[in-house]
Protein backbone atom coordinates (compact mmCIF):
# COMPACT_ATOMS: atom_id res chain seq x y z
CA UNK A 1 0.00 0.00 0.00
CA UNK A 2 2.70 2.41 0.63
CA UNK A 3 4.60 1.69 -2.57
CA UNK A 4 1.70 2.40 -4.61
CA UNK A 5 1.11 5.81 -2.58
CA UNK A 6 4.69 6.49 -2.70
CA UNK A 7 5.25 6.13 -6.84
CA UNK A 8 1.97 8.22 -7.15
CA UNK A 9 3.69 10.77 -5.49
CA UNK A 10 6.86 10.73 -7.93
CA UNK A 11 5.05 10.52 -10.94
CA UNK A 12 3.00 14.13 -9.50
CA UNK A 13 5.85 15.53 -8.54
CA UNK A 14 7.40 15.32 -12.05
CA UNK A 15 5.87 17.37 -13.58
CA UNK A 16 6.03 19.86 -10.92
CA UNK A 17 10.06 19.75 -11.22
CA UNK A 18 9.63 20.04 -14.85
CA UNK A 19 7.44 23.10 -14.96
CA UNK A 20 10.03 24.65 -12.62
CA UNK A 21 13.10 23.85 -15.10
CA UNK A 22 13.43 26.72 -17.71
CA UNK A 23 11.60 25.37 -21.17
CA UNK A 24 14.71 24.26 -23.46
CA UNK A 25 14.94 25.13 -27.03
CA UNK A 26 12.23 22.70 -28.91
CA UNK A 27 14.89 22.25 -31.74
CA UNK A 28 17.99 21.23 -29.21
CA UNK A 29 17.76 17.43 -27.75
CA UNK A 30 17.82 17.90 -24.26
CA UNK A 31 20.85 17.02 -22.11
CA UNK A 32 20.34 13.95 -20.04
CA UNK A 33 22.67 14.85 -16.93
CA UNK A 34 23.18 12.68 -14.01
CA UNK A 35 22.37 14.55 -11.17
CA UNK A 36 25.25 15.61 -9.23
CA UNK A 37 25.66 13.90 -5.58
CA UNK A 38 24.38 15.68 -2.99
CA UNK A 39 26.47 18.04 -1.09
CA UNK A 40 29.38 16.95 -3.66
CA UNK A 41 30.60 20.33 -3.94
CA UNK A 42 30.81 20.58 -0.02
CA UNK A 43 32.59 17.46 0.12
CA UNK A 44 35.02 18.93 -2.66
CA UNK A 45 35.63 22.00 -0.42
CA UNK A 46 36.40 19.66 2.80
CA UNK A 47 38.45 18.01 1.40
CA UNK A 48 40.71 20.98 -0.51
CA UNK A 49 40.37 22.26 3.19
CA UNK A 50 41.59 18.97 4.55
CA UNK A 51 44.15 19.01 2.30
CA UNK A 52 45.54 22.51 3.39
CA UNK A 53 45.55 21.53 7.02
CA UNK A 54 47.22 18.60 6.28
CA UNK A 55 49.82 20.66 4.81
CA UNK A 56 50.24 23.05 7.45
CA UNK A 57 50.79 20.47 9.90
CA UNK A 58 53.60 18.90 7.63
CA UNK A 59 55.15 22.07 7.46
CA UNK A 60 54.82 22.37 11.47
CA UNK A 61 56.37 18.94 12.14
CA UNK A 62 59.02 20.07 9.61
CA UNK A 63 59.80 22.38 12.45
CA UNK A 64 60.86 19.32 14.71
CA UNK A 65 63.78 18.51 12.78
CA UNK A 66 64.35 15.21 14.22
CA UNK A 67 61.60 12.60 13.15
CA UNK A 68 60.38 9.76 15.80
CA UNK A 69 60.18 6.71 15.07
CA UNK A 70 56.22 7.21 15.95
CA UNK A 71 55.21 9.45 14.14
CA UNK A 72 55.11 12.99 14.32
CA UNK A 73 55.84 14.35 18.02
CA UNK A 74 52.92 16.86 19.39
CA UNK A 75 55.23 20.53 19.45
CA UNK A 76 55.47 21.38 23.08
CA UNK A 77 52.88 23.03 24.91
CA UNK A 78 55.27 25.01 27.42
CA UNK A 79 58.51 26.39 26.65
CA UNK A 80 60.96 29.04 27.60
CA UNK A 81 64.11 31.12 26.37
CA UNK A 82 64.50 32.91 29.65
CA UNK A 83 63.97 31.59 32.82
CA UNK A 84 64.43 33.16 36.57
CA UNK A 85 63.95 30.75 39.67
CA UNK A 86 63.63 31.68 43.39
CA UNK A 87 63.37 29.31 46.33
CA UNK A 88 64.13 26.79 48.96
CA UNK A 89 67.17 24.70 49.21
CA UNK A 90 67.94 22.05 51.54
CA UNK A 91 71.66 20.63 52.45
CA UNK A 92 71.51 17.59 54.15
CA UNK A 93 74.30 15.66 54.16
CA UNK A 94 76.75 17.23 56.44
CA UNK A 95 76.79 15.31 59.35
CA UNK A 96 77.59 18.45 62.08
CA UNK A 97 75.11 20.94 60.64
CA UNK A 98 71.97 21.08 58.10
CA UNK A 99 71.36 23.78 56.08
CA UNK A 100 68.11 25.39 55.19
CA UNK A 101 68.40 27.95 52.63
CA UNK A 102 66.87 30.23 49.63
CA UNK A 103 68.41 30.28 46.35
CA UNK A 104 67.96 32.28 43.41
CA UNK A 105 69.00 31.14 39.37
CA UNK A 106 68.87 32.49 35.85
CA UNK A 107 68.96 29.84 32.79
CA UNK A 108 68.97 30.91 29.69
CA UNK A 109 67.35 28.13 27.21
CA UNK A 110 68.63 27.30 23.85
CA UNK A 111 66.87 25.06 22.42
CA UNK A 112 64.15 21.92 23.54
CA UNK A 113 67.17 20.04 24.57
CA UNK A 114 69.82 22.65 26.05
CA UNK A 115 69.94 25.37 28.24
CA UNK A 116 72.58 26.81 30.59
CA UNK A 117 71.86 27.92 34.01
CA UNK A 118 73.86 31.21 34.32
CA UNK A 119 73.96 31.35 38.11
CA UNK A 120 72.61 29.70 40.82
CA UNK A 121 73.27 31.48 44.06
CA UNK A 122 72.07 30.72 47.05
CA UNK A 123 72.61 31.41 50.88
CA UNK A 124 71.90 28.65 53.91
CA UNK A 125 71.10 29.05 56.91
CA UNK A 126 72.76 26.40 59.16
CA UNK A 127 71.01 24.25 62.11
CA UNK A 128 73.47 22.27 64.49
CA UNK A 129 72.93 18.63 64.70
CA UNK A 130 73.07 16.44 67.99
CA UNK A 131 76.16 15.09 67.04
CA UNK A 132 77.94 18.68 66.95
CA UNK A 133 75.98 19.61 69.86
CA UNK A 134 77.61 17.04 72.20
CA UNK A 135 80.57 17.29 70.23
CA UNK A 136 81.42 20.88 71.67
CA UNK A 137 79.95 20.49 74.72
CA UNK A 138 81.14 17.18 75.64
CA UNK A 139 84.72 16.78 74.49
CA UNK A 140 86.97 19.87 76.02
CA UNK A 141 89.05 19.26 72.69
CA UNK A 142 86.62 20.50 70.24
CA UNK A 143 85.85 24.18 68.84
CA UNK A 144 83.03 25.21 67.54
CA UNK A 145 85.69 26.71 64.74
CA UNK A 146 86.31 23.30 63.10
CA UNK A 147 83.08 22.75 61.85
CA UNK A 148 83.02 24.80 58.36
CA UNK A 149 79.70 24.13 56.66
CA UNK A 150 78.15 25.93 53.16
CA UNK A 151 76.70 29.67 53.58
CA UNK A 152 76.76 30.78 50.19
CA UNK A 153 77.11 28.72 46.93
CA UNK A 154 77.16 29.56 43.18
CA UNK A 155 76.73 26.96 40.03
CA UNK A 156 76.84 27.84 36.86
CA UNK A 157 75.74 24.82 34.57
CA UNK A 158 74.70 23.18 31.44
CA UNK A 159 71.10 21.67 31.63
CA UNK A 160 70.24 18.75 29.57
CA UNK A 161 65.90 18.71 29.20
CA UNK A 162 65.97 14.79 28.43
CA UNK A 163 62.29 14.23 28.97
CA UNK A 164 59.35 16.25 28.29
CA UNK A 165 55.50 14.93 28.49
CA UNK A 166 52.44 14.97 29.51
CA UNK A 167 50.25 13.50 32.43
CA UNK A 168 46.50 13.11 33.28
CA UNK A 169 45.51 13.98 36.50
CA UNK A 170 42.38 10.98 37.43
CA UNK A 171 41.68 11.28 33.57
CA UNK A 172 40.58 15.09 34.03
CA UNK A 173 43.24 17.52 33.78
CA UNK A 174 46.70 17.18 31.48
CA UNK A 175 49.59 18.63 33.26
CA UNK A 176 52.91 19.26 31.43
CA UNK A 177 56.28 18.75 32.78
CA UNK A 178 59.72 17.96 32.23
CA UNK A 179 62.60 16.10 33.50
CA UNK A 180 66.26 17.03 33.12
CA UNK A 181 69.75 16.36 33.88
CA UNK A 182 72.31 19.37 34.78
CA UNK A 183 76.18 19.51 35.17
CA UNK A 184 78.93 22.03 35.86
CA UNK A 185 81.21 23.86 38.36
CA UNK A 186 80.35 25.03 41.57
CA UNK A 187 81.94 28.24 44.03
CA UNK A 188 81.34 27.40 47.60
CA UNK A 189 81.83 29.44 50.31
CA UNK A 190 82.29 27.78 54.02
CA UNK A 191 82.31 29.61 57.12
CA UNK A 192 81.65 27.68 60.61
CA UNK A 193 79.16 30.40 61.89
CA UNK A 194 76.19 31.62 59.85
CA UNK A 195 75.91 34.83 58.83
CA UNK A 196 73.72 36.66 61.33
CA UNK A 197 77.04 35.56 63.81
CA UNK A 198 79.13 38.21 61.72
CA UNK A 199 82.43 35.77 62.34
CA UNK A 200 84.43 35.17 58.88
CA UNK A 201 87.68 34.02 60.96
CA UNK A 202 87.77 30.73 59.10
CA UNK A 203 85.96 30.93 56.03
CA UNK A 204 86.61 28.61 52.98
CA UNK A 205 86.63 29.83 49.20
CA UNK A 206 86.01 26.45 47.39
CA UNK A 207 85.40 25.42 44.08
CA UNK A 208 84.20 22.15 42.80
CA UNK A 209 82.32 20.09 40.37
CA UNK A 210 78.05 19.68 40.63
CA UNK A 211 75.69 17.18 38.70
CA UNK A 212 72.27 16.23 39.18
CA UNK A 213 68.94 15.93 37.95
CA UNK A 214 65.26 17.54 38.16
CA UNK A 215 61.82 17.79 37.24
CA UNK A 216 59.45 20.70 36.51
CA UNK A 217 55.88 21.05 36.26
CA UNK A 218 54.30 23.41 34.66
CA UNK A 219 51.37 25.42 36.24
CA UNK A 220 50.75 27.80 32.69
CA UNK A 221 53.21 29.28 30.52
CA UNK A 222 54.79 31.35 32.37
CA UNK A 223 54.92 30.00 35.75
CA UNK A 224 56.21 26.29 37.17
CA UNK A 225 57.64 24.39 39.98
CA UNK A 226 60.75 23.14 40.52
CA UNK A 227 62.45 20.58 42.13
CA UNK A 228 66.09 19.65 42.01
CA UNK A 229 68.23 17.29 43.74
CA UNK A 230 72.61 17.93 42.76
CA UNK A 231 75.19 16.90 44.46
CA UNK A 232 78.11 19.28 44.54
CA UNK A 233 81.95 17.71 45.16
CA UNK A 234 84.20 20.17 46.28
CA UNK A 235 87.64 19.57 45.13
CA UNK A 236 89.57 22.71 46.20
CA UNK A 237 90.11 25.84 48.63
CA UNK A 238 91.66 28.67 46.84
CA UNK A 239 92.31 30.45 50.73
CA UNK A 240 93.95 27.36 52.16
CA UNK A 241 95.22 26.00 48.94
CA UNK A 242 94.34 22.10 49.89
CA UNK A 243 92.14 19.84 48.48
CA UNK A 244 89.11 18.84 50.92
CA UNK A 245 87.07 16.72 48.49
CA UNK A 246 84.32 17.19 50.14
CA UNK A 247 80.42 16.24 49.65
CA UNK A 248 77.60 18.38 49.20
CA UNK A 249 73.81 17.65 48.30
CA UNK A 250 71.34 19.86 47.55
CA UNK A 251 67.33 19.64 47.77
CA UNK A 252 65.59 22.33 46.13
CA UNK A 253 62.39 23.46 45.26
CA UNK A 254 61.87 26.19 43.07
CA UNK A 255 59.15 28.65 41.52
CA UNK A 256 60.20 29.71 38.44
CA UNK A 257 59.41 32.32 36.19
CA UNK A 258 59.69 31.58 31.80
CA UNK A 259 59.34 34.76 29.25
CA UNK B 1 66.57 36.73 67.62
CA UNK B 2 65.92 33.00 66.57
CA UNK B 3 62.57 33.94 66.96
CA UNK B 4 62.71 36.54 64.60
CA UNK B 5 64.89 34.25 62.24
CA UNK B 6 62.28 31.70 61.94
CA UNK B 7 59.55 34.67 61.60
CA UNK B 8 61.64 35.24 58.70
CA UNK B 9 61.50 31.75 57.24
CA UNK B 10 57.28 31.77 57.54
CA UNK B 11 57.34 34.97 55.71
CA UNK B 12 59.95 33.98 52.89
CA UNK B 13 57.15 31.67 51.45
CA UNK B 14 54.44 33.90 51.92
CA UNK B 15 56.26 36.94 49.97
CA UNK B 16 56.95 34.36 47.19
CA UNK B 17 52.90 33.14 47.06
CA UNK B 18 52.08 36.73 46.72
CA UNK B 19 54.60 37.15 44.31
CA UNK B 20 53.32 34.07 42.08
CA UNK B 21 50.07 35.40 42.34
CA UNK B 22 50.74 38.98 41.19
CA UNK B 23 52.77 37.45 38.24
CA UNK B 24 50.44 35.24 37.31
CA UNK B 25 47.66 38.41 36.65
CA UNK B 26 49.50 39.33 33.12
CA UNK B 27 48.72 35.99 32.10
CA UNK B 28 45.43 35.99 32.77
CA UNK B 29 44.43 39.34 31.07
CA UNK B 30 46.95 38.04 28.12
CA UNK B 31 44.49 35.32 28.37
CA UNK B 32 40.90 37.28 27.99
CA UNK B 33 42.82 39.42 24.84
CA UNK B 34 43.48 35.77 23.12
CA UNK B 35 47.28 36.79 22.75
CA UNK B 36 49.18 34.05 24.45
CA UNK B 37 46.63 31.08 25.85
CA UNK B 38 46.78 28.37 22.85
CA UNK B 39 46.68 25.75 25.76
CA UNK B 40 42.96 26.65 26.46
CA UNK B 41 41.62 24.04 24.10
CA UNK B 42 39.74 21.23 24.48
CA UNK B 43 41.24 18.09 24.64
CA UNK B 44 40.28 14.30 24.69
CA UNK B 45 42.22 11.79 27.11
CA UNK B 46 43.89 8.90 25.26
CA UNK B 47 43.22 5.66 26.50
CA UNK B 48 45.73 4.06 28.43
CA UNK B 49 47.85 1.70 26.33
CA UNK B 50 49.67 -0.46 29.38
CA UNK B 51 47.63 -1.15 32.50
CA UNK B 52 48.77 -3.75 35.38
CA UNK B 53 47.64 -6.36 37.31
CA UNK B 54 49.72 -8.42 39.29
CA UNK B 55 53.27 -6.62 39.62
CA UNK B 56 56.17 -9.05 40.95
CA UNK B 57 59.49 -6.75 41.26
CA UNK B 58 62.87 -6.17 42.68
CA UNK B 59 65.03 -3.63 43.10
CA UNK B 60 67.79 -1.87 44.68
CA UNK B 61 67.73 2.11 46.99
CA UNK B 62 70.12 3.54 48.57
CA UNK B 63 69.34 5.54 51.98
CA UNK B 64 71.86 8.28 52.01
CA UNK B 65 70.76 10.62 55.19
CA UNK B 66 72.92 8.44 57.86
CA UNK B 67 75.81 10.10 59.10
CA UNK B 68 77.65 7.30 59.74
CA UNK B 69 76.46 4.72 57.34
CA UNK B 70 75.38 4.96 53.78
CA UNK B 71 72.82 2.03 53.05
CA UNK B 72 72.00 0.17 50.03
CA UNK B 73 69.27 -2.18 50.15
CA UNK B 74 68.08 -4.96 47.89
CA UNK B 75 64.05 -4.86 47.32
CA UNK B 76 61.04 -7.19 46.52
CA UNK B 77 57.80 -6.18 45.69
CA UNK B 78 54.26 -7.36 45.51
CA UNK B 79 51.75 -5.06 44.12
CA UNK B 80 48.17 -6.00 43.57
CA UNK B 81 46.91 -3.10 40.73
CA UNK B 82 43.31 -3.11 41.95
CA UNK B 83 42.39 -0.85 39.23
CA UNK B 84 44.08 2.09 37.16
CA UNK B 85 43.97 4.16 40.65
CA UNK B 86 44.50 1.87 43.47
CA UNK B 87 46.66 -1.00 44.14
CA UNK B 88 48.07 -2.30 47.42
CA UNK B 89 52.01 -2.88 47.97
CA UNK B 90 53.44 -5.17 50.28
CA UNK B 91 57.29 -4.58 50.14
CA UNK B 92 60.55 -5.83 52.08
CA UNK B 93 63.69 -4.09 52.03
CA UNK B 94 66.57 -5.80 53.03
CA UNK B 95 70.30 -3.53 53.83
CA UNK B 96 71.73 -5.59 56.06
CA UNK B 97 75.97 -6.30 54.82
CA UNK B 98 75.13 -3.27 52.51
CA UNK B 99 76.20 -0.40 54.20
CA UNK B 100 78.71 1.78 53.69
CA UNK B 101 80.92 3.35 56.19
CA UNK B 102 81.04 7.03 55.53
CA UNK B 103 84.04 7.98 57.42
CA UNK B 104 82.75 10.10 60.54
CA UNK B 105 83.82 7.46 63.15
CA UNK B 106 86.99 7.52 61.98
CA UNK B 107 86.96 10.87 61.41
CA UNK B 108 86.03 11.87 65.30
CA UNK B 109 88.49 9.41 66.54
CA UNK B 110 91.44 10.89 64.98
CA UNK B 111 90.63 14.48 64.92
CA UNK B 112 89.28 14.87 69.29
CA UNK B 113 89.53 11.35 70.35
CA UNK B 114 86.24 10.70 70.42
CA UNK B 115 84.66 6.91 69.86
CA UNK B 116 80.85 7.01 69.11
CA UNK B 117 79.00 4.44 71.09
CA UNK B 118 75.10 4.80 69.32
CA UNK B 119 75.52 4.13 65.59
CA UNK B 120 72.76 2.15 64.74
CA UNK B 121 72.31 0.31 61.19
CA UNK B 122 69.11 -0.67 59.43
CA UNK B 123 68.83 -4.29 58.84
CA UNK B 124 65.76 -4.37 56.76
CA UNK B 125 61.89 -3.18 56.31
CA UNK B 126 58.94 -4.79 56.11
CA UNK B 127 56.11 -2.94 55.01
CA UNK B 128 52.76 -3.06 53.18
CA UNK B 129 51.30 0.40 51.14
CA UNK B 130 48.43 2.12 49.70
CA UNK B 131 49.73 2.78 45.81
CA UNK B 132 47.59 5.42 44.47
CA UNK B 133 47.89 6.67 40.85
CA UNK B 134 46.19 9.59 39.77
CA UNK B 135 48.65 10.10 37.45
CA UNK B 136 49.22 8.52 34.23
CA UNK B 137 50.55 9.91 30.84
CA UNK B 138 53.51 9.49 27.84
CA UNK B 139 57.07 11.71 27.19
CA UNK B 140 59.06 12.21 24.57
CA UNK B 141 62.44 11.14 25.11
CA UNK B 142 65.01 13.95 22.96
CA UNK B 143 62.06 14.81 20.59
CA UNK B 144 62.21 11.49 19.54
CA UNK B 145 61.14 8.35 21.38
CA UNK B 146 57.52 8.49 22.90
CA UNK B 147 57.30 6.92 26.94
CA UNK B 148 54.73 6.06 28.57
CA UNK B 149 54.60 6.45 32.44
CA UNK B 150 52.65 6.72 35.44
CA UNK B 151 53.06 8.65 38.86
CA UNK B 152 51.79 6.72 41.88
CA UNK B 153 51.56 8.13 45.59
CA UNK B 154 52.82 5.58 48.96
CA UNK B 155 51.17 5.17 52.13
CA UNK B 156 51.93 2.71 54.38
CA UNK B 157 52.45 0.94 57.70
CA UNK B 158 55.40 -1.61 58.70
CA UNK B 159 57.99 -2.65 61.02
CA UNK B 160 61.94 -1.44 61.19
CA UNK B 161 64.46 -3.77 62.23
CA UNK B 162 67.42 -1.27 63.63
CA UNK B 163 70.78 -3.08 64.97
CA UNK B 164 68.61 -5.79 67.60
CA UNK B 165 64.90 -4.67 67.57
CA UNK B 166 61.60 -3.79 65.34
CA UNK B 167 60.15 -0.72 65.63
CA UNK B 168 56.91 0.63 64.21
CA UNK B 169 57.02 2.89 61.34
CA UNK B 170 54.96 4.78 58.75
CA UNK B 171 56.09 5.38 55.50
CA UNK B 172 55.27 7.84 52.30
CA UNK B 173 56.57 7.76 49.12
CA UNK B 174 56.18 9.31 45.32
CA UNK B 175 57.48 7.57 42.33
CA UNK B 176 57.15 7.31 38.38
CA UNK B 177 57.08 4.14 36.87
CA UNK B 178 58.36 4.03 33.17
CA UNK B 179 56.70 1.37 30.69
CA UNK B 180 58.49 -1.14 28.74
CA UNK B 181 56.42 -3.19 27.31
CA UNK B 182 52.77 -4.76 28.05
CA UNK B 183 55.00 -6.53 31.19
CA UNK B 184 58.09 -5.25 32.11
CA UNK B 185 58.12 -1.60 33.56
CA UNK B 186 60.79 0.64 35.71
CA UNK B 187 59.72 2.18 39.16
CA UNK B 188 61.88 5.17 39.93
CA UNK B 189 60.83 6.29 43.17
CA UNK B 190 61.54 8.07 46.65
CA UNK B 191 60.21 6.42 50.11
CA UNK B 192 60.62 8.34 53.47
CA UNK B 193 60.18 6.28 57.22
CA UNK B 194 59.18 7.76 60.01
CA UNK B 195 59.72 5.24 62.57
CA UNK B 196 59.75 5.63 66.77
CA UNK B 197 63.03 4.42 68.02
CA UNK B 198 64.50 4.50 71.87
CA UNK B 199 65.90 8.02 71.18
CA UNK B 200 62.57 9.52 69.87
CA UNK B 201 61.65 9.64 66.28
CA UNK B 202 63.99 9.17 63.55
CA UNK B 203 63.31 8.92 59.92
CA UNK B 204 64.75 7.07 56.79
CA UNK B 205 65.02 8.46 53.08
CA UNK B 206 65.46 5.78 50.60
CA UNK B 207 65.78 6.57 46.58
CA UNK B 208 65.42 3.41 44.61
CA UNK B 209 64.87 1.80 41.45
CA UNK B 210 62.64 -1.20 40.57
CA UNK B 211 62.17 -3.53 37.95
CA UNK B 212 58.96 -4.86 37.82
CA UNK B 213 57.34 -7.58 35.74
CA UNK B 214 53.31 -7.36 35.31
CA UNK B 215 52.11 -10.77 35.99
CA UNK B 216 48.86 -11.80 34.07
CA UNK B 217 48.68 -8.73 31.64
CA UNK B 218 46.95 -10.10 29.62
CA UNK B 219 43.84 -10.03 32.03
CA UNK B 220 43.52 -6.64 31.66
CA UNK B 221 43.60 -6.03 28.03
CA UNK B 222 43.41 -2.64 26.68
CA UNK B 223 40.05 -1.62 26.10
CA UNK B 224 39.69 -1.74 21.74
CA UNK B 225 39.71 1.76 20.24
CA UNK B 226 36.06 1.90 19.47
CA UNK B 227 35.50 2.37 23.29
CA UNK B 228 38.41 4.57 23.29
CA UNK B 229 36.15 7.15 21.37
CA UNK B 230 32.95 6.44 23.69
CA UNK B 231 35.50 6.98 27.29
CA UNK B 232 36.93 9.77 25.93
CA UNK B 233 35.62 12.74 27.90
CA UNK B 234 36.39 16.88 27.75
CA UNK B 235 38.63 18.13 30.16
CA UNK B 236 40.40 20.77 30.84
CA UNK B 237 44.35 21.43 30.23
Amino acid sequence: MMWRLGLALLLFALPVRAADEPVPDEKEEPKVEAPPPAGAESNKDVAIKEEEIEDEEAGKIEDVKEKSIYGPIQQRLFDQVHELELGWAYLPLDPYVKGYGVQLAYTYHFNHRLAWEMFRIGWSYNVDTKLKDKLITQASNVSPDEFPAVLFWGNSDLVLKLLYGKQTFLNRTVIHFEIFAVGGVSLVFRNPYNIFDMDFQNPRLEIGLNAGFGFRIWFNPTWSVRMDLRDTVILFCFNRADFPIKNSALLGLTLALGF
Amino acid sequence: MRRSRRRLMLIVPILCGCLWAVGSLPARAAEAEGEVMDYGKVYAIQYRAYRMNHEFSVGMTFLPMDAFYKFFAGTFHYVLHFDDLWAWENHFSFAKYLDVDTGLTKELNNRWHVSPTDTPKIDYVLDTNLMLKPLYGKMVLFDRWVIYSESYFLLGLGAIHVTSAFFPTVDVGAGIRVFLSDTLSLRFEVRDYVYLEEKGVENALSLGVVFCYNGFAEDRKVVPEEEVESTAREVKP
